[in-house]
């Protein structure tokens, strides 16, 4: 009697822990859910300065702590310089003369979503997924970014050149001009980097200006299609400075997060802001109309969405100036229905 | 003794043919010498054309003695791209291919039937949810060891869950241990599909997790070599020690039982080796299918179902096979790599169809 | 002469009690039929006389000691079963299934050896397969399949020889042959046990004769005193006629009881 009693608890329990699992497993998601920008690390916070507190005296050879805590030595200025994601890309271009860019990601020839595009095909760099390819350039700096694949990485320190993780998901436009000057210092281009971080902190300086002064604070919510950004993004910290209140933070949200239906009618923002991909911007900006519940919104009826083309939705790299700009020409200066097509 | 036999004449029925098997001597001078050419091949082919004279040197430098090579200069960059990609790349797709080898002859011969395969028994699915898992928490991206880890870890926490519900006072039915199975891989396949469609949104992370899945063994490294080889062989020599209760298995566990096999032990041993293995090879090489279906096959139409000589010969041939099918998963269409699963699958779904096809024909003859 | 004992065996399986109290003994040198309706016990009062099932209470004893004071490859090389389900899966050949045989006789990486060879060919001789050997398994009929089985029993070179519905699915032809076959094993010094539906054979081909019903053994003696009408009726549900054939046999045919008949 006793036996067939256990064996029936025993039945039960292997379902137990399964369900246990599929809790445990969701609650972890949750946890760990919408970073900002789409990257999926609980990393530890890049505070502004901490790249500066990162970087060392200026005299050869360089040391920079990067975001495995590891201390990176660069012998020399860099001239061969492997770069292997998108972002790091565009950091990279905006300081480095593009010969010495030996290696891209493979985003960058991606019209579509490439700020770089023009360049990586005037100078045809090696596309950075293969190990064996990228290592027969002899390259003397690899930049890497903090959420890639640690085998690649692991793979690339081995073979004895300077491996750089960089933090690439930002929350705040000061991180992001600090990461220029990061890359300067990394490459060993400081002036240049220097010049960079300055001109982009003066066209965010310019967009904020564009706001005239007791305007009330207008109400944005950016859209990647059913999801917005909440606080703790770089949204966040754009609409902010640009003096605006972003819907998506105000809804709760936090890190890049699904919204639905209801949230959006209920928010009734007076922007919109969304990305689409070149050439699609007008069939998006209909689509978005004609959304049900969109086209409730007052941004909707007013018609104040901007849509710009992906590769200036939010890069997270000093190409956010021009996503800056663009929001502030486009709230501020009241453009006709504003539909960006520069990219 | 003669007084005791029975004079029965052949029934009419049967046919006069004569078994033949193909000998193992031969078996292994052809074999053997293709290996060796399909592991050489995978060191000399790669995306960046080095000439054998360079290999040999960089070979010749790893290998020997250091005070024979002090003359030998090869170029960093040489060194690391035979000795840091090409040679472990290599060296894991054959103890992956082993391994899935050995894993699909133990199914196989455990269940009595030749279209198991290794993932049967829950070990695949559970191997690649951990992965999942580690990909999605960023654990992955941490440190080179977490995503084989946790592969790892959730092959044996799945083999644990499927063989509890399975057992009853003891004792474990293959049937229900193959039920539990096929229900338990159809269930935490669909958590890794839950995970993977919450976070299709970071497409960097769902990008990373689909290609796992499809199988691949881009930037594989010494590190890869570490995890997967000791497994495969502590499998491999596991499973050779028990050639003969596999044997006796199947012709039934009450006939094994009978003639003095531990049904019970030697199934647990038998399933967790599999498993173990099993394991070792999706984490390191992400969901290879096939590789155990087709090659533990192959071999028992050429060498027979004695399960002693194959497993060694399954073990060597799927090692080989794989490092063929990485070979031209990696230069069919550079620079991209296609993924080490859909080469697998393209020449292993054909074959299945084919031995399935056979199995159909001969079982309607009966 | 050895004693093969059950002792007051119960199984008990799922809740049920499958067999209960049960009882026999058996020598070399019988030829012992266990015969009962469908679910009487009959396979599993075999496979715990094997050793493959464990009892619940109760104990089988050979020549005296219980099977569990022995190890399992004794046990194996004392008594030897052939199961009803014999289907193998893959191309074996006759003459590997027949020395699979030999396992409980050598150590774990111990290699075949000349005794195990000679045991081999002498059990596939005594079965009449030799030239079967080299075949695959999957291409033997189904008498040759039942006899190459068997031989893989008789490789064990066993006391006892444990057969679970030997002849279920042969034909006419090659029921005899599985028949004669046992009488020549028993002749041969070693004792079987077989179980079976058909009475008629194991009338007249068993020695001794144990009726099962509901897993208790109901009798147990010669052919003649257990196969009697009125326990047949009771046991099979049905109406039973013993009829006595020219050879000075017994033939049994069977009615089912009209009065209770679902049909007509």
């Amino acid at each position: 009697m006793t036996i067939s009693m256990m064996s029936r608890t025993t039945a039960i329990l292997p379902p137990l822990i399964l369900a246990a699992l599929v809790t445990s497993v969701a609650a972890a998601i949750q946890k760990f859910a919408s970073p900002p920008g789409g990257l999926q690390v609980p990393i530890a916070q890049v505070n502004e300065g901490d790249a500066r507190i990162r970087m060392a005296d200026r005299r050869y050879p360089r040391k920079a702590t990067d975001s495995d805590e590891i201390t990176v030595q660069i012998p020399h200025p860099t001239h061969r310089i492997v770069s292997q994601y998108w972002a790091i890309d565009e950091y990279v271009y905006s300081v480095v003369s593009p010969e010495d860019v030996v290696a891209v990601s493979q985003s960058a020839y991606v019209k579509s979503i490439s700020n770089v595009y023009e360049k990586v095909e005037r100078f045809h760099p090696v596309i950075a997924t293969d190990p064996e390819r990228v290592l027969a350039l002899r390259p003397d700096l690899m930049l890497v970014s903090s959420s890639g694949r640690a085998d690649y990485t692991s793979l690339a320190r081995s073979s004895g050149v300077p491996v750089y993780r960089m933090e690439t998901s930002f929350q705040t436009l000061a991180q992001i001009e600090e990461s220029i000057r990061l890359t300067g210092y990394l490459t060993g281009n400081d002036q240049s980097a220097e010049q960079q971080a300055l001109r982009f902190h003066d066209a965010i300086e310019q967009a904020k200006a564009l706001r005239p002064a007791n305007r009330p604070k207008p109400r944005i919510l950016g859209l990647g299609g059913r999801y917005s950004y909440g606080r703790e993004t770089l949204f966040q910290d754009i609409v902010s400075t640009l003096g605006g209140i972003n819907v998506g933070a105000e809804l709760g949200l936090k890190g890049y997060d699904a919204i639905n239906f209801e949230q959006i009618i209920r928010a009734d923002p007076e922007w919109i802001v969304a990305g689409a991909e070149p050439g699609k911007v007008k069939q998006l900006l209909s689509t978005l109309l004609s959304d049900p519940a969109i086209s409730l919104t007052q941004a909707a009826r007013n018609g104040h969405i901007l849509v710009v083309e992906n590769n200036v939705f939010l890069p997270m790299s000093p190409y956010t100036a021009v996503f800056v700009r663009a929001i502030a020409e486009a709230i501020y200066e009241n453009s006709e229905s504003a539909v960006s097509q520069h990219g | 003794m003669a007084d005791n036999q029975l004079n029965l004449a052949s029934s009419p029925r049967t046919h006069g043919r004569k078994y033949s098997r193909f000998p193992l001597p031969l078996f292994y001078g052809i074999l053997l010498p293709l290996l060796l050419l399909v592991v050489l091949a995978g060191i000399g082919i790669g995306s960046t054309s080095i000439p054998w004279s360079i290999i040999l040197r960089v070979a010749g430098a790893k290998l020997l003695p250091h005070h024979l090579t002090t003359s030998l200069t090869v170029s960093r960059s040489d060194e690391v791209i035979i000795w840091l990609i090409r040679v472990p790349r290599v060296i894991v797709a054959f103890f992956v291919g082993a391994g899935l080898a050995t894993a699909g002859v133990i199914m196989q011969g455990l269940f009595r039937n030749p279209l198991a395969e290794p993932g049967i028994v829950g070990a695949g699915a559970g191997a690649v949810l951990g992965g999942v898992i580690a990909f999605v928490a960023g654990w992955s991206a941490k440190t080179a060891v977490m995503l084989p880890l946790f592969a790892m870890l959730g092959a044996l926490v799945a083999l644990g869950l499927v063989y509890l519900m399975a057992t009853r006072g003891g004792i474990t039915p293959a049937a229900t241990l193959l039920l539990s199975g096929i229900a338990t891989s159809a269930l935490l396949g669909a958590i890794s599909s839950l995970l993977l469609s919450i976070n299709i949104i970071n497409w960097q992370v769902a990008q990373e997790i689909v290609f796992w899945m499809m199988g691949g063994l881009d930037a594989r490294s010494w590190t890869h070599v570490w995890l997967c080889a000791p497994f495969v062989l502590l499998g491999l020599g596991a499973s050779m020690i028990q050639t003969r209760e596999l044997d006796l298995l199947q012709l039934g566990e009450e006939t094994a039982a009978s003639l003095g096999v531990d049904v019970e032990s030697s199934k647990r041993m038998l399933t967790l080796t599999a498993a173990v293995v099993t394991g070792a090879a999706i984490a390191v090489a992400g969901m290879v299918g096939f590789v155990g279906l087709i090659i533990p096959h192959a071999m028992r139409l050429i060498l027979g179902p004695a399960n002693r000589a194959l497993l060694l010969a399954s073990a060597l041939s799927g090692g080989g096979f794989l490092v063929l099918c990485d070979i031209i998963a990696r230069t069919i269409h550079p620079p991209t790599e296609i993924r080490l699963g859909i080469v697998t699958a393209l020449f292993g779904g054909p074959l299945f169809i084919f031995l399935l096809l056979r199995q159909y024909r001969r079982g309607a003859a009966e | 002469m050895t004693t093969l004992e059950v002792r007051d065996v119960s199984v008990e399986r799922s809740g049920r009690m499958i067999l209960s109290q049960s009882s026999i003994t058996t020598q070399t040198g019988e030829l012992v039929a266990l015969v009962g309706p469908n679910g009487s016990g009959k396979s599993t009062l075999l496979r715990v006389m094997a050793g493959v099932w464990q009892a619940n209470a109760g104990s089988v004893l050979l020549g005296g000691q219980t099977l569990s004071s022995k190890s399992r490859h004794e046990v194996a090389r004392r008594i030897a079963l052939v199961p009803q389900d014999t289907h193998v899966d893959f191309d074996f050949t006759v003459g590997e299934i027949v020395s699979m045989g030999r396992y409980p006789h050598r150590r774990r990486f111990e290699a075949e050896t000349a005794v195990d060879r000679k045991a081999v060919q002498a059990a596939a001789r005594h079965c009449d397969i030799v030239d079967l050997l080299d075949r695959s398994i999957s291409t033997l009929s189904g008498g040759e399949r039942q006899r190459a089985l068997i031989a893989r029993s008789l490789a064990v070179q066993p006391e006892f020889i444990l057969l679970d519905e030997p002849t279920a699915s042969l034909d006419i032809e090659h029921t005899l042959e599985v028949m004669e076959l046992s009488q020549s094993l028993v002749s041969a010094g070693h004792s079987v046990i077989l179980a079976t539906h058909d009475l008629n054979l194991a009338f007249r081909y068993a020695t001794r004769i144990a009726l099962l019903h509901s897993g208790r053994i109901v009798s147990n003696g010669p052919p003649n005193e257990v196969l009697m009408t009125d326990s047949l009726d009771k046991t099979f549900n049905v109406h039973a006629e013993r009829i006595k054939t020219g050879t000075d046999s017994y033939i049994f045919n069977f009615f089912s009881d009209r009065k209770n008949s679902r049909f007509n």
